[in-house]
């Protein structure tokens, strides 16, 4: 081959092969992702399977009128095309049993390299549920540094395995988790949902502001020390804590059955009365009696998260124990940050006017927002 | 009235704190969900030099002949093009089933080794490469990309005595401007940096004339070799240059945008290194400098997107380059024991100028000066000029 006829063409190769600082190992090649859930009873699976538009686009082609966007639009035209080429390269096993898959879904998500198709399935399983295995072949054909990402959840434990051209088929396995690692898990999810659930942040603080304040002769006083303030606050929180843990348990026992609709709308009332209290004691009741009985309203809040969640039969007391430790630890890492600042807070008019008075407001304005959603089904924050 | 102002920053700043941590928290909730209406864009394509069908017939064709030669060649050829032009690494994926069939193949043909080398040198496999460009040249002597190659994975790895060897023979045969450009980057760290500037300036007239596409590059690296002597005011010119003919050269940007970021201008680099796209060396920098310039909520932002990026490369059993990893880790989340470490590991196998200034800069900062040593002995032996390592040296040497 003589290389000076070549000459331009090769030298453009060159350039790039000179110059230091092309870094294109530095993307993440092509991943799908897998991830089946086993449901309670064992008897059907919710699998999610994420493709990314790109490899789409070579595989069937969804740019159809080729301006190189894909729309969503687009994407639902070639929901069936997508369903025939991936299916025929997916099988899920139970035992030795052939599990029939159809997609029944098609969404959208997006990860750190573009955006993915999902197709959702929910495949019954017939007869018992023995080992489930994978093999899996998109796009090993043409594309050998492809790979599968599998996260299998039988709602014990949650496994990640790695599918390649040369380990298309696993197994995935269901080994029982320990006790411990279960409690664990579900004190963080406990602690989680405090931190994320607005409304029992909310309903918290509401009941806290007054805890470093006492009335005397119609007069808000600050409270002469932390001890006092500290207890007063530990009351409210375990109160709160025990009174809810006390719902959660009907609930999820299936003793009592509220509509959830219901339980948001009486969460966000709660809300406003203990806001209302704060300016006049309507209730004539100290602050760990409302926690209690509001404590039980909010139980059957979390229960629902509790049983998106997924729980089994196995350790169910472990599960629950360990979702209301979970929940006093979120509540405490709150009162942590916020007690010192209030009590310091305490003797100013800063706090009485603004903290305590224009809180409360703020607070009562948000909750009377969620009620009105919640109870009419209205939209008013446009989310 | 003063207590009163300061409880009610203290508490303004709590409360944000708070907010701010929950927002980081629910910041992760990437559930599927249904787009909103059918126009929503939801992927836009890279420009690519082909259509969908000419691959798909390429692809077919493939699947026919796999053990057609020129064919296989060809196809790796395009798709690494198309790889280093759109930085999607799906194609390098391509091109490697296009030469599935040579893989392991311990004698394939010439033209198969010369594009299995590059994938593996796109792999970090530089001694897989080495053996593959050493074949490749063996079978065909007079071939210049196979010295070209292997010249640049010798200068990667520091080993500028067999580098220098393969210029060498390059310059038996090659074009004056052929050796030249494959000369100036290791002229570049092993002090000749003056050499390596004039050189490069004498090849400017001849590539303007004849290989314009060739002109950025030969820019940068002067810009690039003015940095090396100090002459920072110089190196800023040359960029300047580049950008001019070429506004939106992304290598040039790119390093530029570095070049602004370690001059303190960090501004000026944001605004250089622009919205990055999917290379996560160029959003570690833009993280950088959007973080040094204040952007604290697009800062959080993209380093929530190298984040995820890193998570997922090792979720798939691989991990992020250990380059940006160490910046990332120094620059953003302040752990330079950890910025050490990783800089270390990279550098045993990678010793770029970047690679030695990540274990200096992390070295310093970690105040573990012995843990630079194997590198401040290998900068010394290979007698770098780069007024920026030998800055670091100097402070480290303290």
């Amino acid at each position: 081959m003589s290389v000076h006829s070549h000459w331009p063409l090769l030298f453009l190769v060159w350039l790039f092969a000179l110059l230091p600082c092309i870094e294109v190992e530095a993307h993440k090649p092509s991943d799908s992702y897998l991830r089946i859930q086993m449901d309670e009873e064992g008897e059907a699976l919710h699998v999610q399977w994420e493709i990314a538009l790109k490899d789409l686009e070579l595989l069937i082609g969804i740019d159809s009128d080729g301006d190189r966007n894909i729309t969503w639009g687009e994407l639902k035209e070639r929901r069936d095309a997508i369903a025939a080429h991936a299916l025929n390269r997916l099988e899920i096993k139970n035992g030795i049993q052939k599990v029939e898959l159809a997609v029944e879904d098609l969404l959208f998500t997006e990860h750190s390299d573009g955006g993915y198709a999902v197709l959702v399935l929910t495949p019954e399983l017939s007869g018992s549920t023995e080992s489930l295995s994978v093999r899996y072949d998109l796009l090993f054909d043409i594309d050998p540094t492809h790979r599968g990402l599998v996260v299998y959840d039988n709602g014990d434990i949650s496994n990640t395995y790695l599918l390649s051209p040369s380990n298309d088929t696993i197994e995935l396995s269901s080994a029982p988790v320990s006790l411990w690692t279960k409690f664990l898990k579900f004190i963080w999810e406990g602690i989680w949902h405090i931190w994320i659930g607005f409304d029992h942040i909310l309903f918290l603080i509401a009941l806290l502001l007054p805890a470093v304040l006492y009335r005397e002769k119609g007069e808000w006083r600050p409270v002469p020390g932390f001890l006092p303030a500290c207890l007063t606050t530990l009351k409210i929180v375990s109160v709160f804590t025990l009174a809810h843990s006390i719902t959660l348990w009907l609930a999820v026992m299936d003793y009592v059955s509220l509509p959830s609709r219901f339980i948001e709308a009486t969460i966000a009332a709660s809300i406003i009365v203990v806001v209302v209290n704060n300016f006049h004691s309507i209730l004539k009741l100290s602050g760990w009696m409302i926690a209690f009985i509001f404590g039980l309203i909010h139980g059957f809040g979390f229960a629902n998260v509790l049983v998106d969640l997924g729980l089994s039969a196995s350790g169910l007391a472990i599960s629950l124990f360990g979702f209301n430790v979970g929940v006093e630890l979120g509540q405490l890492a709150i009162v942590f940050v916020l007690l010192p600042i209030i009590f310091l807070a305490r003797g100013t008019t800063f706090y009485r006017r603004y903290v305590y008075f224009g809180g409360s407001i703020l607070i009562g304005i948000i909750a009377l927002i969620w009620f009105l959603e919640r109870a009419f089904n209205l939209n008013l924050t446009g989310g | 009235m003063n207590a009163s102002l300061l409880v009610a920053i203290q508490f303004g700043t709590s409360l944000i704190f708070l907010l701010s941590a929950i927002s980081v928290a629910t910041a992760g909730d990437l559930s599927p969900y249904e787009p909103k209406n059918d126009s929503v864009v939801l992927e836009r394509l890279p420009t690519i030099p082909y259509s969908r069908d000419q691959l798909v017939a390429v692809r077919k064709e493939l699947t026919r002949n796999p053990k057609n030669v020129q064919l296989a060649a060809t196809a790796a050829s395009s798709y690494i093009n198309v790889a280093k032009s759109t930085g999607d690494p799906r194609f390098l994926g391509y091109a490697r089933a296009a030469i599935e069939g040579w893989w392991d193949d311990p004698d394939p043909p010439a033209t198969i080794l010369e594009f299995r080398a590059k994938l593996k040198e796109r792999d970090h496999d530089f001694k897989g490469a080495i053996g593959d460009l050493q074949l490749f040249s063996k079978k065909e002597p007079e071939n210049a990309q196979a010295l070209v190659d292997l010249a640049n994975i010798y200068r990667v790895i520091g080993d500028y005595e067999q580098a220098n060897e393969a210029v060498e023979q390059l310059s038996a045969f090659g074009t004056e401007f052929q050796t030249a450009v494959c000369r100036i980057p290791i002229m570049a760290v092993t002090g000749f940096a003056h050499e390596a500037y004039d050189l490069t300036g004498a090849q400017l007239p001849f590539a303007r004339q004849s290989i314009p596409d060739s002109v950025s590059w030969l820019l940068v690296m002067q810009a690039d070799l003015a940095r090396i002597l100090g002459d920072f005011d110089l190196a800023d010119r040359h960029y300047q240059e580049c950008l001019k003919d070429s506004p939106s050269n992304r290598y040039a940007r790119r390093a530029y945008g570095e070049f602004l970021l370690k001059r303190g201008r960090a501004k000026e680099a944001l605004k250089m290194l622009g919205e990055p796209d999917s290379d996560n060396g160029a959003l570690v920098l833009a993280t950088i400098a959007a973080s040094r310039s204040g952007r604290t909520s697009l800062a959080e932002n993209w380093k929530f997107m190298v984040e995820r990026r890193f998570e997922e490369l090792r979720l798939r059993g691989g991990k992020p380059h250990g380059r940006f990893e160490s910046q990332f880790l120094l620059e953003i989340h302040g752990v330079p024991e950890e910025a050490l470490a990783v800089a270390l590991t990279t550098w045993s196998h990678q010793k770029e100028a970047t690679d030695s200034y990540n274990v200096l800069a992390a070295a310093l900062a970690a105040g573990d000066a012995d843990a630079a040593i194997p590198v401040i002995d290998f900068l010394r032996e290979s007698g770098t000029e780069d007024s920026e390592l030998l800055t670091l040296v100097k402070r480290l040497r303290k």
